[in-house]
């Protein structure tokens, strides 16, 4: 006992110096660990909040393009009416519509996101078509059927996008 | 000398259209089609050059690139280029519109059933 008692006072400094070293590696572990549970905790939730966030998108985006649906149907009926003078105004509502759509989902497929593209610009050379008309430069009444023609299109390319958009979500099965 | 930017793009959109890279596709406007890559659209048009009799004149050709919204960010016009270039909007103009109106694929299936219908009668004489 005395050994052991004079061996400690004699090496105190180094027993303190070995007891130092020891329990700075134990708590440098600890922290580590500490910051790993951390950060991936957080991690987790960050990624968790993105998956909201695209959700809360996607779902945006099926109300939009079911609004796109409602407003081409109206579209079609409307050209069948000749009803001219309120046409440009629903021709602009499509092309905010997808204008909106395409900027707040990226996660649409490519060649989703190509088709809306090319639905804004279909509806584009519609309402400027039917304003040269209302404005008197053209001779002849927009043909009905052609418009029509190129609005069914759409309709089946934004019935597409909105078909993969469920499917990311689940609503709607593949194939 | 070097190529403009703008006869840089009629060559390359010829040539992807020639591969059928490019899909092309008509409009509610007869004489124009439509191609769509990226954030841009594009347009091949054939219109008519009318005096103020109404009488036409002729036909010219142009490129029109849009942006995202429909907007037209650039017009190339055939008769601004120089002739071999010109030429090239040209050959495009009709590229994209044998395309966009399926004219191959009806031909092919012309041809195809005409040939049915000589081996039919070689068969039965």
């Amino acid at each position: 006992m005395d050994t052991i008692t004079k061996l400690i006072k004699d090496h105190w400094g180094d027993i303190a110096s070995v007891a130092g070293v020891v329990i700075s590696i134990v708590g440098f572990i600890a922290t580590i660990i500490a910051v790993f549970l951390s950060k991936s905790a957080a991690q987790r939730a960050e990624a968790a909040a993105r998956e909201v966030k695209a959700e809360i998108a996607r779902s945006d985006a099926i109300m939009e393009l079911s609004a796109v649906i409602t407003t081409m149907e109206e579209i079609k009926r409307l050209h069948r009416v000749n009803a001219w003078a309120i046409l440009p105004d629903r021709y602009s509502s499509v092309k905010r519509l997808l204008i909106s759509i395409r900027a707040s989902s990226p996660n649409i497929p490519n060649e989703h996101r190509e088709s809306l593209l090319a639905a804004v610009q279909h509806f584009s050379t519609m309402e400027k078509k039917v304003e040269r008309f209302l404005a008197g430069s053209m001779e002849t009444t927009p043909n009905q059927a052609k418009l029509n023609e190129v609005v069914s299109l759409q309709l089946d390319r934004v019935n597409d996008t909105l078909a993969a958009i469920k499917q990311q979500i689940g609503i709607e099965p593949y194939g | 000398m070097a190529k403009s930017r703008n006869v840089i793009l009629v060559d390359r959109l010829h040539e992807r259209t020639l591969s059928n890279k490019l899909l092309w596709e008509k409009t509610v406007d007869a004489g124009v089609y439509q191609v769509v890559f990226g954030v841009h659209s594009i347009q091949v048009a054939k219109r008519e050059d009318r005096d103020s009799w109404g009488t036409v004149l002729g036909y010219s050709f142009s490129l029109e690139i849009y942006d995202e919204e429909g907007a037209t960010i650039e017009e190339i016009r055939a008769r601004d280029l120089e002739e071999s270039a010109s030429q090239k909007l040209k050959e495009l103009y009709e590229l994209a519109r044998r395309q966009a109106m399926g004219v191959d694929k009806i031909l092919d299936s012309l041809l195809s059933e005409l040939e049915s219908q000589e081996r039919n009668e070689n068969s039965n004489p």
